[in-house]
């Protein structure tokens, strides 16, 4: 759904517009929780959704076609209602967790599913250790946990009752 | 613009009349009881004075707040309304500079930054309005009023950009409309008045160097003001989205109109398309519908000058958007607006493919809306704006799906009507078989039977063979009738008429570069096929005439069935040259002299021609 133009940089931000929501979409069974929390960031923030699909690599046209659809139905019954929150769709192809670590820089928050405990590749904790912004991990409808950047899920945790009286744009956490 | 009310000082005669203080001391006497009593009362009646002058004062200011509130509650303009506001809070408080910032949805940045006191010459250069950083910033974190003395020396000052003035003395006051903060007055340089009252911010002991600080007066006049400011700029809101919301009303209205009167539906989606774009004030608008075979077709496109865009929105007509997710937006019957910025890594792919059907910028919003009507999908309705309508479009969305909702009711009792009367007219012509056949035929048949065996009795040769010349033309009827009710079950002759009519207008729209308007008025049903053929050659004669000479932004042709068939191809173009060489027109004409008719060419005013060809129907 859409044309890298140059590798690695973040969606455009301007000293205007709030930074945006980034929804990684990855074929975890979660891309529904994760589109619903990232438009309702979105909501809160006034800010725009990026939601970026990352598939692997080697896919043919028809399937990536397929997949591209596929998501952008779950993404529209995410913004069910929501019609004034701005978005984009993107496609990439690569490794998931490096791909949203890189796609998003210069966000406010990336939003992805929440690693399960047998989960072979973990991309949830990658883009908490990496990711140079928020990063939210949903498992479910009101599923929800925030870490703040530079915090890894487990720093997180011991900071957790500070950063709550302290972070405005901390969303709903669990 | 205010206009105090001048008033004049009141004067206490009895009070100035008495000896002053220098005068009772000039002959040098020790001051008396009575010298210490007007000294007293001396100092009495200059505090009196002073009393009188403030209160003074405070009647005129609250006279200008209140020609002030009146004067910004004037218009109902929103732009107007905020240009008021800030030049009457300069008067009221003797600003120099004044500016209104309005914020954006977000809360946190200024999307709108009205200006006043600086030429446009002095703005532009300057460059980019202000965004809310700085001291302006502290006023959108905590929304109170502000004086400063030295706004440069604030520590949340981040100074000011190359070529604006000066600024020092500095007056914020925040807008509310009810709980939402709409945005800020800020107001600079106060010019006359030196008082300074206490209330003023300390800045580390930093001098003022302006003419003069604002006071605790100016404050709260300026808060009174605000709050009615709120007011002025709510109902201006309201008075705007009631407008606006009439208009897209109106163009439902007309759309709903032009359907059910018999316009087909590629024109209508044309004429919508073009008052989309105009409404929703974007650069580009698309209809698509899903035709007979389930195709998404494009059926009206509207994307700025034609002559600007590396190809014609005309173009694009009849292009069939294989894309999934067209099918899947329509599936949700889910709006969506898509919004891409300059310097995206990416290209949003989805709003690269609307935009590039016209000749919108490759970035800004985008909307794709769904026409459906219950669970029935009937296409999508594309907008895309420009890169700096992104603080404009979201009000705009939730008109677009509502006229989208409206414009799936409105198909679908257009088609319901066109279904209707070809189910009456096809419902007409089998009852008119079957009468034919049960009655006519049946008694002709009768007829027939009873002059042969009349025939078989008479005796004379010439009466029997007249007779069997009669049973010969009854069984000739017969086989006529026949033939006729053979032809009346066929496929109607009016839907394909018609039909062929709408697609060579369509056809024709690729070569125009537009989607002309086609309207067909009354019924087409029982023409000679050579009449046929004449009537198609003059609408395709006609369009190709605007093709080629004419350059015209525009074309309509009306097809109106009566006791003639009248067919008019308008359009708004340079007209006829006198010159030109009328060949095809001799044509058109012969056709209709054919007829019994006549061809007239005439100009239109303010430009453009008109072509009526005019016939007397040849009916089967």
């Amino acid at each position: 759904m859409q044309t890298p133009t140059n590798a690695g940089a973040a969606g455009a931000q301007s000293p205007n517009h709030p930074r945006d929501v980034v929804a990684g979409l990855v074929n975890d069974g979660m891309a529904a929780f994760v589109a619903g929390a990232a438009v309702r960031e979105a909501v809160h923030r006034a800010a725009r959704v990026r939601f970026i699909q990352v598939l692997p690599v080697g896919l043919s046209s028809e399937e990536r076609a397929e997949m591209d659809v596929a998501m952008f139905g779950v993404a529209l019954r995410a913004l069910h209602r929501q019609r004034r929150v701005p978005c984009t769709f993107e496609t990439v192809e690569g490794e998931a967790a490096q791909m949203l670590v890189e796609r998003s820089r210069g966000a406010a928050v990336l939003v992805v599913g929440r690693d399960s405990p047998d989960a072979a590749v973990r991309v949830g904790q990658y883009c908490q250790e990496h990711a140079a912004c928020d990063v939210l991990t949903v498992s479910g409808p009101d599923d929800t946990e925030l870490v703040p950047t530079g915090h890894t899920r487990s720093a997180y945790r011991v900071l957790a009752g500070d950063r709550a009286h302290d972070d405005p744009d901390r969303a709903d956490t669990t | 613009m205010t206009t105090p009310i001048e008033r004049t000082p009141p004067r206490i005669t009895s009070v100035e009349s008495e000896p002053r203080e220098s005068e009772l001391s000039k002959g040098g006497a020790p001051p008396t009881w009575l010298a210490t009593e007007a000294f007293d009362l001396d100092d009495l009646l200059e505090d009196l004075r002073n009393r009188a002058q403030a209160s003074d004062r405070a009647q005129e200011r609250l006279a200008a707040l209140l020609d002030a509130v009146l004067a910004v509650s004037a218009d109902l303009d929103l732009s107007d309304v905020l240009a008021r506001i800030v030049r009457c809070a300069c008067e009221l408080v003797d600003a120099r500079y004044g500016a209104l910032g309005v914020l954006g949805a977000d809360g946190e940045h200024l999307v709108e930054f009205v200006a006043h006191g600086l030429s446009q010459e002095e703005q532009e250069a300057i460059g980019d309005p202000p965004h809310g950083h700085g001291v302006l910033g502290l006023l959108i974190r905590q929304p109170r009023p502000r004086r400063l003395r030295d706004v440069a020396a604030h520590p949340d000052s981040h100074g000011f950009p190359a070529n604006h003035p000066v600024m020092h003395s500095f007056l914020g006051v925040p807008i509310r409309i009810r709980d939402e903060v709409f945005g800020n007055l800020y107001l600079t340089e106060k010019q006359c008045g030196t008082e300074k009252q206490g209330g003023t911010e300390k800045q580390g002991g930093t001098e003022k160097q302006g003419d003069a600080d604002f006071t605790a007066d100016d404050e709260a006049i300026l808060v009174a003001l605000a709050a009615a400011a709120g007011i002025a700029i709510d109902n201006a809101r309201l008075y705007e989205r009631s407008r606006r919301l009439r208009r897209w009303l109106e163009t439902t209205a007309e759309v709903t109109q032009l359907l059910l009167e018999g316009m087909d539906e590629a024109s209508a989606m044309g004429f919508l398309a073009t008052r989309t774009r105009e409404l929703s004030e974007a650069q580009l608008a698309m209809v698509a519908l899903y035709d007979e075979v389930g195709d998404l077709v494009i059926r009206g496109v509207e994307g700025g000058e034609p002559s600007r865009a590396a190809k014609r929105p005309g173009a694009v007509l009849g292009t069939v958007l294989h894309k999934g997710y067209w099918r899947e937006l329509i599936a949700e019957h889910e709006s969506v607006l898509l919004l891409t910025r300059l310097g995206d890594s990416t290209i949003d792919s989805l709003s690269a493919d609307v935009r590039e059907l016209g000749d919108a910028d490759p970035h800004g919003p985008t909307a794709l809306v769904p026409i459906t009507v219950g669970d029935d999908e009937v296409g999508v309705i594309a907008v895309a704006w420009a890169a700096d309508a992104e603080t404009y479009v979201g009000n705009v969305v939730p008109l677009l799906a509502a006229l989208a909702q409206e414009m799936g009711l409105t198909l679908a009792a257009a088609r319901g009507q066109q279904d209707r009367s070809r189910l009456a007219l096809l419902e007409d012509r089998d009852r008119i078989a079957r009468d034919m056949h049960d009655h006519v035929i049946q008694r002709l048949f009768a007829t027939g039977l009873s002059l042969q065996a009349a025939a078989r009795m008479a005796e004379s040769t010439s009466v029997r063979r007249r007779l069997d010349e009669a049973v010969d033309d009854l069984d000739a009827a017969i086989k006529d009738i026949r033939h006729t009710i053979f032809e009346l079950h066929r496929p109607t002759p009016f839907r394909e008429l018609r039909e062929e009519i709408v697609e060579l207008v369509r056809v024709c729209a690729k070569t125009l570069g537009f989607s002309p308007s086609l309207t067909i008025d009354g019924s087409l049903d029982g023409l000679a096929a050579d009449f046929e053929a004449d009537l198609i050659a003059v609408v395709r004669e006609g369009l190709t005439n605007v093709a080629r000479h004419a350059q015209a932004a525009s074309a309509s042709v009306r097809v109106t069935s009566g006791d003639t068939i009248q067919v008019e191809v308008a359009d708004d173009g340079v007209g006829v040259a006198p010159s030109a060489v009328q060949s095809g027109l001799a044509n058109l004409r012969k056709r209709a002299e054919s007829h019994g008719g006549s061809l007239t060419v005439r100009a239109r005013t303010p430009r453009g021609t008109a072509l009526v060809w005019e016939a007397l129907p040849d009916r089967e």
